[in-house]
């Protein structure tokens, strides 16, 4: 756990501070030209790629986007999510039958054919739009998480206790329900997280999400060109980062979702 | 909120029926209840488990369990108004001011993770209670007046880490925190050790003393009843069977059911 933290935030120091620690520009510079497909070096410690591109400033710049559109579209999947399994667990009725039927329908396609399908009909996207794509496509199994979560908390006697007492739905919302939910929402969260990042990785190695020259780990993979066993080192690092990632933030969601177990939710 | 003029009555319940609906149709769970309370009063409900006591609760209440209804012909006259026609909004704004509850389970009744001051200043908020502050002090007052001591240190503590019987002290504060005119005590006891059940019936007494609310105690302990009450309700199978005053029905019980819920309570003398 505290290995997985540590390498977390390595990882998002890395991407935060990109410009000040790579050794090179990521982009393609004249003067380096010359240096196409070279290995490991000293000065090239990760090697560069078939456009004379620093690998190691690559990685460094690729964490940005590829931690910073997970994140952003984890955010935007917890948010929709969050609402959608709220509303239809406190409206109930056909509201809820509604919303449910949506998931299910969504959630039986599988989401890369889903990607696929949605990258191809509108092209290349921009960071901003396949944010919202992932995005888009997260929120399904959260708000059915979500909606359960309330309808159980509904019946709780504290609930109705608050009732009693005057508290009108929203406020039992507010003051009971979404507190609640809390930690089911970072778990959740955390874990959509450690998915997310391999289907970026994915979607950018086919060259359907993040586009070159930006670097995200994904599309550094497939600048390793036709033959990439004689690029080993291309393919290795941002792959390693990848690994790396998933491995720390599913650590740590299978930790947080231990401590968040519901049997001993009751000690706070 | 109206009053009618002198008239001590505070609450009439007519022909008051709950149904629950069921895979078999629909389930009548009280039948057509009629009773009523005067101001400052402590009336016994009394019954075994199932007979619709606490239904009656949550129907004077209008906190309903999904697929419970009310029926048409019921009406719930408090303070002067019919709580049944009602609109939402202005229930909300009896409940718990004027008419509150205090609930059977202090384990659960407790959000587990909200500091047991917060919920009781929560109450103070709902009713109109513009600062969070002032709340909290009125808050730890409360529970102070409910016998908790250190309730300043203590407000700020989970639900857990207090035992049963400040749990229950912590809902009584809840209930009574707006000096509410009737207050539902739905088996308010019944979780609790013997030792600790007599402060709590003691505690309910002098506070009713104090403020001048009447009570409205759902049982099925006789000994409850005797200990506070003045008047009873004997209840079974969602009707009242009968209504006496307590000294009446522990002396000459008119029903039979009554005479054998009374034969039920263990007694140290046979003589009695």
């Amino acid at each position: 756990m505290k290995v997985a933290i540590g390498v977390l935030l390595v990882l998002v120091f890395v991407a935060l501070a990109a410009p000040a620690i790579a050794p090179h520009d990521p982009r393609v510079t004249p003067e380096s030209a010359l240096e196409k497909n070279l290995p490991p070096s000293a000065s090239h410690l990760f090697g560069t790629d078939q456009y004379s591109r620093d690998v190691l400033s690559r990685v460094i710049f690729g964490a940005r986007v590829s931690l910073g559109v997970a994140a952003a579209s984890v955010l935007l999947a917890l948010t929709l999510g969050a609402a959608v399994g709220a509303a239809a667990g406190l409206a109930g009725g056909w509201v809820d039958a509604i919303c449910m039927r949506i998931v299910d329908a969504m959630l039986s396609v599988p989401r890369v054919l889903l990607l696929l399908v949605l990258v191809a009909t509108t092209g290349t996207l921009s960071v901003g739009g396949i944010v919202l794509l992932l995005g888009l496509t997260g929120w399904m199994g959260m708000s059915r998480l979500v909606r359960g979560e309330v309808r159980l908390l509904r019946e709780r006697e504290f609930v109705m206790a608050a009732r009693a007492t005057g508290a009108s739905e929203w406020n039992v919302f507010v003051a009971h329900i979404l507190p609640a939910l809390v930690p089911t929402l970072l778990v959740a969260g955390t874990l959509a997280l450690a998915s997310v990042i391999p289907l970026e990785a994915g979607l950018s190695f086919l060259g359907l999400g993040v586009q070159s020259p930006t670097a995200s780990w994904g599309n550094i993979i497939s600048d390793a060109g036709e033959r990439p066993g004689d690029v080993w080192w291309v393919v290795l690092f941002p792959g390693l980062a990848i690994v790396c990632t998933v491995l720390a933030v599913n650590t740590i969601g299978e930790r947080l979702r231990e401590r968040a177990d519901p049997r001993q939710r009751l000690v706070p | 909120m109206t009053m009618i003029g002198a008239d001590p009555m505070l609450l009439d319940v007519r022909d008051l029926s709950v149904s629950y609906a069921g895979e078999h149709g629909a389930v009548r769970a009280v039948d057509g209840v009629s009773f009523s309370v005067h101001a400052g009063e402590t009336v016994a409900l009394v019954g075994e488990s199932g007979c619709g006591k606490t239904s009656v609760a949550f129907a004077l209440m209008r906190v309903m369990s999904p697929g419970a209804s009310i029926g048409a012909a019921s009406r719930v006259i408090f303070e002067g108004a019919d709580l049944l026609a009602l609109d939402e909004r202005a229930m909300r704004d009896i409940r718990g001011r004027r008419l509150a509850m205090i609930f059977q389970e202090p384990a659960s009744a407790l959000n587990p993770v909200m500091k047991v001051g917060a919920q009781v200043a929560e109450v103070a908020l709902l009713h109109g209670e513009r600062s969070k502050k002032a709340a909290w002090d009125r808050a730890v007052g409360m529970l102070d007046r409910t016998g908790i001591a250190n309730a300043d240190e203590r407000a700020h503590l989970y639900p857990h880490e207090l035992s049963g019987g400040m749990r229950q002290r912590v809902l009584i504060a809840m209930a009574l925190m707006m000096q509410p005119a009737l207050v539902i005590a739905d088996e308010p006891t019944s979780a609790l050790d013997v030792t600790v059940q007599a402060q709590i019936l003691d505690l309910l007494r002098d506070l009713q003393k104090e403020t001048g609310m009447a009570v409205l105690l759902i049982t099925h302990d006789f000994g409850v009843v005797a200990e506070l009450c003045s008047r009873a309700l004997v209840m079974r199978g969602g009707k009242i069977v009968e209504d006496a005053p307590v000294d009446e029905i522990f002396h000459a019980p008119k029903n039979a059911y009554t005479a054998g819920l009374l034969s039920a309570v263990p007694r140290l003398s046979a003589d009695q």
